[in-house]
């Protein structure tokens, strides 16, 4: 079948972007509050469960007032898929969806964290640019973007490791354990865990950043690692650390696994700590 | 649920148990990394030290109408290399999220010092429980800049309280 290509205006994309990341800071996200509310059901009394019925009761409370969920309305992670058949007729992706985050961080009083340079006198860029941007070109005529407002509080006790290649499955379970017993309080728990193996250095990072965008409660296709999920959240779990690091029954949400194939003499791992608002949303133009 | 209200007397500083939740109203100090270091840098501390709790956060812009954004804790940890200075300044009570160190454990106990931890995320929640914001100082830094917060009934849990005790002892 021939196709011809398809012409998509930069207005349209950053129109998509601004509403995208709008809705992944202020929500409403059922699927994240229903299952904080399972969870919920399942805690024993104590200031874990109070802290748990706090973040629910938050999430309700940002969808109903247009307030966004966390004064952290974090670093716009787009993440996009787009068809080999699409042509940006007027700009370039990246001017397209930063103008985007510029109009959600201003119209719906998102907080603009963004400093540059990193070092020195750290100048805050206003506007909550640049977003990091992971483009991915696929066969078709759709355009995918997917927005994670990522914040810093469990970016910064995420980690990487080129761990020795036979470090198997223990080299990932003994990773994210160190992260979650190190850092899971300041994350804002439950927090959800990504993983992505394999790859290199900067792909495994991407990888386990695009775990976190999968819906919440979606199986793994691949069986060996569906298992590996759910040994490293029972085992995670076990640790008690709970809801805000007060004490209780969850401590992870989930775990997601995503992997690629790596060099022979490397296993790069990355574990991406995501705090319990999973803070994403994503269309299709 | 009991209410605390600023300044918290002696007596009632006492009287906090970790793991108690509590409702916080009163006026409190918003400070992060760029403003504690100006504090220690310039020697300047923009409001009473000794009477106001410090609140580890940087609020998102106020939408026409309201007098903050969203407005939950930062995390507490990036603080912890000025928080022995501040407690020689006087620091008598500390609003974050998540564990610090048994190092400033011990700091905060030898100050007769507290740690509330508010709920990290809940920054909606938060900005309902705020009644002003008036800003006192370093007005460049935006989020960052210092501020004086009346709250009113903002659920915070004690996490360290004077008596050795922990929220964060729950780990197996």
């Amino acid at each position: 079948m021939k196709e011809s290509i398809r012409l998509i205006s930069g207005e349209e994309i950053s129109r998509a972007v601004a509403s995208l990341y709008s809705r992944a800071c202020i929500g409403p996200h059922r699927s994240v509050e229903e299952k904080l509310t399972e969870i919920l059901a399942g805690e024993s009394p104590g200031p874990g469960r109070q802290a748990l019925e706090i973040e629910i009761s938050n999430l309700r409370i940002a969808a109903e007032t247009g307030l966004p969920i966390c004064q952290d309305t974090g670093t716009a992670v787009v993440f996009i898929e787009l068809g080999n058949l699409i042509c940006i007729s007027d700009c370039s992706l990246a001017e397209a969806v930063n103008e985007g985050v510029i109009r959600a961080c201003m119209d719906s009083y998102l907080r603009p964290s963004q400093v540059y340079p990193p070092l020195g006198n750290r100048t805050n860029t206003m506007d909550n640019t640049p977003a990091i941007i992971h483009l991915e070109h696929v066969f078709g005529s759709d355009l995918k973007i997917s927005v994670l407002a990522k914040g810093a509080g469990s970016e910064n006790v995420s980690s990487s490791a080129m761990l020795p290649p036979l470090a198997g499955s223990q080299g990932i379970i003994d990773l994210a354990e160190s992260c979650v017993r190190a850092g899971a309080s300041k994350a804002c728990p439950p927090v959800i865990v990504g993983i992505g193996i394999g790859g290199n250095l900067e792909t495994s990072g991407i990888l386990a950043k695009k775990a976190l965008l999968q819906d919440l409660g979606m199986e793994n296709i691949i069986p060996e690692l569906q298992e590996l999920e759910k040994q490293i959240t029972e085992k995670l779990n076990a640790t008690g650390i709970g809801p805000q690091g007060f004490g209780g029954k969850t401590t992870v949400i989930e775990t997601r696994i995503l992997q690629l194939p790596c060099h022979m003499a490397s296993l790069p791992v990355t574990v991406c700590i995501e705090c319990h608002a999973h803070r994403t949303a994503s269309c299709v133009l | 649920m009991r209410v605390v209200t600023v300044p918290i007397t002696e007596e009632i500083l006492m009287s906090l148990k970790a793991g108690e939740q509590v409702l916080l109203s009163g006026l409190v100090a918003t400070a992060r990394d760029a403003a504690h270091n100006l504090i220690l840098d310039t020697g300047y501390v923009p409001f009473d030290i000794k009477s106001i709790p410090v609140f580890y956060t940087g609020p998102s812009p106020a939408p026409p109408g309201l007098v903050i954004g969203s407005s939950g804790p930062t995390t507490s940890a990036r603080m912890e290399p000025f928080i022995p200075e501040m407690l020689k300044l006087g620091m008598k009570v500390v609003i974050g999220k998540g564990e610090m160190s048994d190092e400033t454990r011990k700091l905060f106990h030898k100050h007769g010092a507290v740690y509330l931890a508010a709920t990290g995320g809940a920054g909606a929640l938060a900005s309902t429980k705020i009644k002003s914001r008036k800003i006192v100082a370093w007005e460049h830094l935006g989020p960052e800049a210092v501020s004086i917060l009346e709250l009113d009934n903002l659920p915070v849990f004690v996490a360290w309280d004077l008596h050795n005790g922990s929220i964060y002892t729950g780990r197996k």
